[in-house]
């Protein structure tokens, strides 16, 4: 075989027009049976809620001509924009307004799919001698299947993770002092915030921070100075910032208003993750299996070792290592997953799998070069077409195994006609979270809630109102809707005393009224009303909201000026313009904070599992005294000892612990009933809201739980219970003073109680 | 323009005319609306034992005894309504009507939302 054809096969992987082409139809294939399903509606439990979200910022848009701010329609109405998994933040929402929500999502996913394949391209193409492996790997990691599993889950903001390579393209630029690097990475990382990357996103800032070093390191080999790799590696990161405020400000005050712990040890074998990457997926009782989660049949791995010949192939072989390392998560001991735990916004990733993604980019971007490289050593032999060939036809199985992956997960999801629809005045309803999806449509919310974190919701909500705006006390008043939208209401008051007016959905700091005041009552949104007949409009325009779109805006122009190249580069020749620009929209949202203003949000009072509040001033009078101190800084003050059990069977037991210093992370609770047999209430966190070692010294904190004891029958049950090391050796910690408790082996026997 | 940029072009059409072409899948329709309510009131009806069972299954935690009971409830208006010859959002519909027209012995209020800290 002539080698002529192979130049010719390089040329044609280098023109972006035939790449686009072959992408399109491979993600055609791939799409095609979720495109042909596009009109009906998925069942599975996630995608009614994450599909809700998409569904009602549509019909804010659609219906009302408003912004979708504030979601009316889920657990008693919550800041659209603050919740961390909507995805309507993103320019691929102009789709479901084009097409509706359920219609759009295939095709959203088809372009994603296009995109993530020319991202990874890009990503390995500058370090590649030819175009062939990185046009062989493109597809390998857009098709992976994570993708199958969250079509079939619902799970469509899971796509932004398709935009990791861009990421990983625009940083690479930057640190070659390249401005439109700059914009890659601004954009890709607003993209991926905006739709929804709560797993995405964290990643991207960890790619960043991986390739920024990398280009900083190669600055010098590429002949660019280090301070101007630094600059634009800067700018690029304020850029980032600044274009993803519209996102991060109001999911932070979101997170920041509602605490959520997330405990366990969550960890693999790398024999499940072996499955998990190289066995194609399953649906089983209406989930996928583990096994082929992130199937990735990338045969052209048998090339990755060559890549070690190059600086740049050891780092991705390296971070790939890195990578399925930090996926075992806890499972091997520690890893990288649990050394990012212990930061701030890590703490909030609960599955250490998905570094599956970031293994299989860094694994294909060394295959690509492996491959290369080979083709490089061999050029101009008859020994370069046989591996072309090898290559080719590999790549093409694990391809060929991709597609139809996601067509066999994707043909067995849970599929159901798209819902009624009939719209009338919106009121709430009980609903429910499984089936989310029918409520919205019928102009009806659900109270039903379930989400990632604990949405500040309203205790005082209710399913059953004559009317959802209403006074707290009947005889001060009537009231009536004129007008109602998700971000506005207009309402008709005759007020005969000033009063409480009560509306049927959750406050946020965001609600503004022209007459009164509004007020937080228990967490329901109310107006505190003068005596006197008067129309009163709410509306919802939180401060992030409008910070955040101002600075996005702002960015969006900054961008548009870097990339082209006229104005900005005379702009450039003046010092600090550069700096001036990407800080804009920064300045922009600290502008607005300043200016407008806006109650501090108050985070919600962190309750045990049943309700109770968790932090004390000081013990209830009916608690019984205990004083017992333990080898770790923490005492057991009082406890209440159930005085029976209820109807199912259940008993109710408080332990009211005070911290006397740092608590070591892996104290946990061990409590003992003791009848005719033994029920075990052990727990590691405490009011199911803390480790011991999250609480200040000086906290006083109430830990109630119950346990069901049908299983002990009746009599006297006694209670023990202790601290013990939940990992390492799972011993006790002794009690080195039992208060007025007896001791025995590090237990405290607390008292007893009788079960008839 | 070159045949690559077409076949692209002509994918992307390809995938817009399927996703807004495509027809849904059979509504179920034709129930009275005396069958809709008498579905809706068996559902109903059924409450205090799918509680019981939560609180069971759940003991002390409120949101979770919530969150179970409405996945049994779903399941059963499901098969409910596919029994009746109703569509699931008709009798969610009918099921809200139904509570509150005799809110007495259901749980009408809200139970704030609290995820488990364990789910591995």
């Amino acid at each position: 075989m002539a080698p002529g054809w192979l130049a010719s096969l390089q040329r044609l992987c280098d023109r972006r027009d035939a790449r686009l082409a072959l992408f399109a139809l491979l993600a055609l294939a791939t799409c095609w049976p979720i495109l042909e399903q596009a009109a009906n509606f998925n069942e599975f439990r996630d995608a009614q809620v994450l599909f809700s979200y998409e569904r009602d910022a549509v019909a804010s848009v659609r219906e009302y001509g408003e912004l979708p701010l504030w979601d009316p329609s889920y657990c008693g109405g919550l800041y659209a924009l603050g919740t961390p998994q909507s995805r309507f933040a993103s320019p691929f929402f102009l789709l479901s307004l084009l097409f509706g929500a359920q219609r759009a999502a295939p095709l959203i996913t088809f372009l994603l799919l296009m995109l993530g394949m020319e991202g990874m391209f890009r990503v390995a193409r500058p370090h590649s001698p030819g175009a062939i492996g990185p046009l062989l790997v493109a597809p390998l990691l857009a098709l992976q299947g994570m993708f199958a599993v969250s079509y079939f889950n619902g799970w469509v903001n899971f796509f932004g993770f398709e935009l990791l390579p861009w990421v990983v393209v625009g940083v690479a630029a930057a640190g070659r002092g390249e401005r439109r690097g700059v914009v890659i990475t601004a954009l890709s990382f607003a993209t991926i915030v905006g739709f929804g990357g709560t797993y995405a996103g964290p990643l991207a800032a960890l790619l960043a921070c991986a390739e920024g070093l990398a280009a900083l390191a190669s600055a010098r080999a590429l002949r660019v100075r280090l301070v101007t790799s630094l600059k634009y590696l800067s700018l690029a990161a304020l850029l980032s910032a600044g274009a993803s405020l519209f996102r991060l400000w109001p999911v932070y005050e979101t997170l920041t208003t509602s605490h959520r712990i997330m405990a366990g040890t969550p960890g693999h074998t790398l024999s499940n993750l072996g499955a998990a990457l190289t066995l194609p997926a399953e649906v089983m009782r209406g989930n996928v299996s583990f096994h082929g989660a992130y199937f990735f049949p990338c045969l052209l791995i048998v090339f990755a070792p060559f890549a070690l010949a190059r600086r740049r192939g050891a780092l991705w072989l390296g971070l790939a290592a890195l990578s399925l390392w930090a996926a075992t998560g806890y499972g091997l001991g520690d890893s990288p997953f649990t050394w990012l735990r212990q930061l701030p916004l890590f703490h909030m990733i609960r599955y250490p799998e998905r570094f599956l993604f970031v293994f299989a980019l860094y694994a294909a971007a060394a295959s690509a070069l492996g491959l290369e490289i080979l083709l490089h050593r061999f050029r101009g032999r008859a020994w370069a077409s046989v591996v072309v060939l090898v290559a080719l036809g590999l790549g093409g199985l694990g391809v060929r195994a991709e597609v139809r992956n996601f067509r066999h997960v994707t043909e067995g999801m849970w599929l159901a006609p798209p819902p009624i629809a009939e719209s009338r005045p919106f009121r709430q309803a009980r609903g429910n979270r499984w089936a989310l999806g029918y409520f919205g449509p019928l102009s009806r919310g659900s109270l039903s809630c379930w989400e990632a974190y604990p949405v500040p919701e309203s205790p005082l909500l209710r399913a059953d109102l004559p009317a959802e705006e209403y006074f707290a006390d009947p005889a001060v008043g009537s009231v009536r809707r004129l007008s109602w939208s998700p971000n506005r209401l207009l309402l008709d008051v005759e007020a005969r005393v000033a009063g409480r007016l009560r509306i049927n959905q959750n406050y946020h700091v965001g609600w503004r009224t022209d007459v009164g005041e509004v007020v937080n009552d228990a967490g329901l949104l109310t107006v505190d009303v003068p005596a006197g007949h008067r129309q009163i409009a709410l509306r919802f325009l939180p401060r992030s909201a409008v910070g955040g779109g101002l600075a996005a805006l702002v960015a969006l122009l900054v961008m548009l000026g870097l990339w082209r190249r006229g104005a900005p580069r005379r702009l450039a020749r003046r010092r600090y313009v550069d700096a001036l620009l990407v800080s804009a929209p920064l300045l922009v949202a600290l502008g607005v904070r300043a200016l407008m203003p806006q109650p501090a949000p108050s985070p919600a009072p962190v309750t045990n599992a049943d309700g109770s509040l968790a932090l004390l001033e000081r013990v209830p009078d009916d608690a019984t005294p205990v004083g017992a101190r333990f080898a770790e800084p923490v005492e057991l003050e009082a406890v209440t000892l159930p005085a029976g059990v209820d109807d199912v069977g259940n008993a109710r037991l408080q332990l009211f612990f005070r911290i006397h210093g740092q608590v070591s992370r892996d104290v946990g609770i061990f409590v003992h009933f003791d009848g005719r047999g033994r029920v075990a209430g052990d727990h590691q966190t405490v009011a199911a809201s803390y480790y011991f070692a999250d609480l200040p010294e000086g906290t006083l904190v109430r830990d109630a739980f119950s346990v069901n004891l049908r299983d002990l029958g009746r009599g006297p049950v006694s209670v023990h219970m202790g601290l013990w090391r939940v990992g390492g050796d799972g011993t006790r910690v002794p009690v080195v003073d039992a208060g007025r408790a007896e001791l025995r082996d590090d237990s405290l026997e607390l008292g007893s109680f009788d079960v008839r | 323009m070159s045949v690559f940029r077409v076949l692209t072009l002509a994918c992307v059409v390809a995938a817009v005319t399927v996703a807004t072409g495509a027809t849904p899948m059979p509504r179920v329709t034709g129930a009275d609306a005396a069958a809709v309510s008498r579905a809706a009131r068996e559902v109903a009806d059924r409450e205090p034992g799918w509680r019981r069972a939560a609180r069971m299954q759940f003991p002390g935690d409120r949101w979770s005894q919530d969150d179970a009971f409405h996945n049994v409830e779903q399941n059963a208006v499901r098969m409910q309504a596919a029994r009746a010859g109703v569509s699931v959002g008709e009798l969610f519909d009918a099921l809200d009507r139904e509570l509150r027209a005799h809110a007495g012995g259901h749980l009408m209020q809200a139970v704030p939302c609290k995820p488990r800290p364990f789910y591995d």
